[in-house]
């Protein structure tokens, strides 16, 4: 009785012991339906099990209604309680075995497994009140570390064994006695360590390992290997398909609890990396689709590589930028309801996002029907202003995709017109530290509003610094000179001719599936 | 000649248990449920030997034991406590109110067996 100093300890292994012969019932009511069914049972046996039956069920329920507050007189009084039943059970099994006939091999063994479990139930609890009272006393459980295990082992005493050790040293306990079993229970509960036989019955405790060596929810558990062979080969054919340890059997339970202590420990840093980790990748993500929605996956992620372009304040620049509007909205706006409206709107703005997007534009805003878009910031290339002039002519291209779904919900076509001009702009996260958004401001800007204002349907006009800048050749019409309100300069603008090219490579706008 | 114990038990499955396994051994069986149950059976039946829970509701082993050994025509029966309490101090008090034996539950039926049946030729060989 010493060996359960620990109260809590000592309740475990009679919960467990409680368990176990709960289990056996079951093992009991079968066997006597079969015997009733085989052969006419000596009146005494059938008798005898069936009260046995009864005392069991006395006895579990003795000991899940153990009284929580102590008194003396009630720890007194449940005792006396616990060791009458106690002693039928010891009582009726004996009688049952001495009835039971030998070839009853089933019976023979459940019994005296019952047997085996009351005695270990009885040496699980104190003798005396007295001795509870010491006990209650009994000195705070050392922090070793403690996990959830699942036992793995076919055989039924070996399991109870040591599930019994394990649960001494306070861990929680999960069983499986065959390879089908173990699966299933790894799917819907956490595990914080394997203890798995070698040899099971339906499946090789080798082919489990490699199973859960090769499910990423599972590789991370330790697994260790129990096993009657002592063959080298095998153990290090296991250590290299991932196991944590390797132990024989009969299993030396100082070493186990120190192989486990071990692992727990292990596994207690890889699982905090991992949190760690997780949260990194949950913070790239939330930047990822955060400027996901308004630049390309592409330059997300150069983005995240260099973090000082997330820096407030801006630099200086030079950037090709596009304007798109539709023709007539106001119009529109008058003749639709509301809801047409943002139908209309969103089809238009997230179809040609789409363009931009696939084009490594960033877009900057949407004001009402306007897209204002970025090519060169915030990273530049030496392709912007020619990435800029493909990606307007393949969202002109992308307006019969616009217009198909806008028939098919009942909304009039649409036109739009588009502008681009290049020049030095101030790039940056404007606005606060709480709320803030990356934008170009700068008169290259205003310029682009400009030209798009004079731009009409279907057009794509380019400022004469757009021009400069292209690497490609390209089919503009003639000249036009552009003096607008604000700006003091003459801007030349010229209509590209995009009609004859086709709508090619990846800047045509997906067809809507 | 079957001898015939008295059963002094008030938990219904080890009254049942403890008679159906010494009905086995050869014995005739008397039952009681409580103190006053018991010495009801002694005046009605002749006992060779008393089995008795010590716990027991209404008048208790003790006292029972007591009464037993307080009466000339009762007082060399044979008595065996049984008690589910494993104090120390107990044996020595069932000693004192006049039991030959004790047993702690569980009880270990051979043992208690042996015990019986020693009482029982001890008694036969005084008895002539």
């Amino acid at each position: 009785m010493q060996e359960h100093s620990n109260p809590q300890a000592a309740t475990d292994t009679a919960q467990l012991s409680a368990r176990s012969l709960t289990s056996k019932v079951i093992v009991l009511e079968q066997e006597l339906a079969r015997l009733k069914a085989d052969e006419p049972v000596a009146p005494d046996l059938r008798h005898g099990l069936t009260a046995l039956s009864a005392a069991l069920g006395k006895l579990k329920q003795c000991i899940d209604y153990r009284p929580l507050q102590r008194s003396h007189d009630g720890e007194r009084t449940w005792l006396h309680d616990f060791r009458n039943n106690i002693n039928a059970v010891r009582g009726y099994t004996e009688m049952c075995l001495e009835d039971t006939p030998n070839s009853a091999q089933e019976l023979n063994a459940a019994l005296c497994a019952i047997l085996h479990y009351n005695e270990e139930l009885m040496s699980s609890f104190p003798a005396t009140p007295e001795q509870t009272a010491i006990q209650t006393v009994a000195p705070a459980k050392d922090d070793r570390k403690t996990g959830r295990l699942l036992v793995v082992e076919d055989d039924d005493a070996n399991r109870e064994i040591l599930c019994r050790h394990l649960l001494k040293s306070g861990h929680t306990l999960l069983e499986a006695g065959s390879g089908a079993d173990t699966l299933r229970q790894l799917e819907d509960a956490s595990v914080d360590l394997i203890l798995l036989d070698l040899i099971l019955p339906d499946m090789n405790g080798f082919d489990i390992l490699q199973r859960i060596k090769g499910a990423a929810n599972l590789r991370e558990i330790p697994v260790i290997m129990i096993s009657g062979q002592q063959h080298n080969a095998e153990v290090i054919r296991c250590i290299q398909a991932g196991a944590e340890d390797y132990l024989f059997k009969p299993v030396n339970e100082i070493l186990l609890s120190a192989r486990i202590d071990a692992s727990l420990e292990r596994k207690s840093w890889r699982d905090r990396e991992q949190t760690y980790l997780a949260e990194l990748s949950k913070s790239h993500a939330f930047i990822r689709k955060t400027f996901g929605r308004y630049t390309s996956e592409d330059i997300a992620v150069r983005l995240l590589e260099h973090p000082d372009g997330l820096d407030m304040g801006g630099s200086l620049q030079v950037v090709t930028t596009v304007m798109t509007d539709i023709c007539g909205f106001t119009a529109l706006c008058n003749r639709l309801r509301p809801t047409e409206v943002v139908q209309l709107l969103n089809n238009y703005l997230g179809t040609l996002s789409d363009v931009i997007l696939a084009h490594d534009g960033t877009v900057d805003e949407f004001i009402g029907d306007a897209i204002l878009a970025i090519f060169g910031a915030p990273l530049s290339g030496d392709d912007d202003a020619d990435r800029a002039v493909a990606c307007a002519v393949a969202m002109q291209h992308a307006m019969h995709a616009v217009n198909r779904k806008n028939a098919a919900l009942g909304l009039p076509a649409i036109k739009t017109s588009v502008a681009i001009n290049t020049g030095t702009v101030i790039a940056g996260n404007i606005g606060s530290e709480k709320r803030s958004k990356f934008g170009v401001v700068g008169q290259p800007v205003n310029i682009t509003a400009r030209i798009e204002d004079i731009s009409g349907a279907d057009d794509i006009l380019i400022s004469q610094s757009t021009l400069d800048a292209l690497q490609r050749d390209i089919r503009v019409g003639p000249a036009l000179a552009l003096r607008a309100q604000g700006i003091e300069e003459i801007v030349t603008v010229y209509a590209v001719d995009y009609a004859s090219s086709p709508p090619n490579d990846q800047s045509t706008a997906p067809d809507d599936a | 000649m079957r001898s015939t114990l008295l059963i002094v038990e008030d938990n219904e499955m080890n009254r049942d248990l403890l008679s159906r396994r010494l009905q086995k051994k050869g014995f005739t069986v008397v039952l009681a449920v409580d103190g006053v149950d018991a010495m009801q059976r002694l005046n009605e039946v002749e006992v060779d030997l008393v089995l008795m829970d010590m716990n027991l509701p209404v008048q208790d082993g003790w006292t029972t034991c007591q009464m037993i050994k307080g009466r000339p025509a009762l007082n060399h029966i044979p008595i065996i406590a049984l008690t589910a309490h494993a104090m120390t101090n107990d044996r020595e008090r069932a000693r004192a109110v006049g039991c030959t034996e004790y047993e702690t539950k569980p009880i270990n039926f051979q043992q208690l067996l042996g015990k019986i049946q020693q009482l029982l030729v001890r008694q036969t060989v005084t008895h002539h």
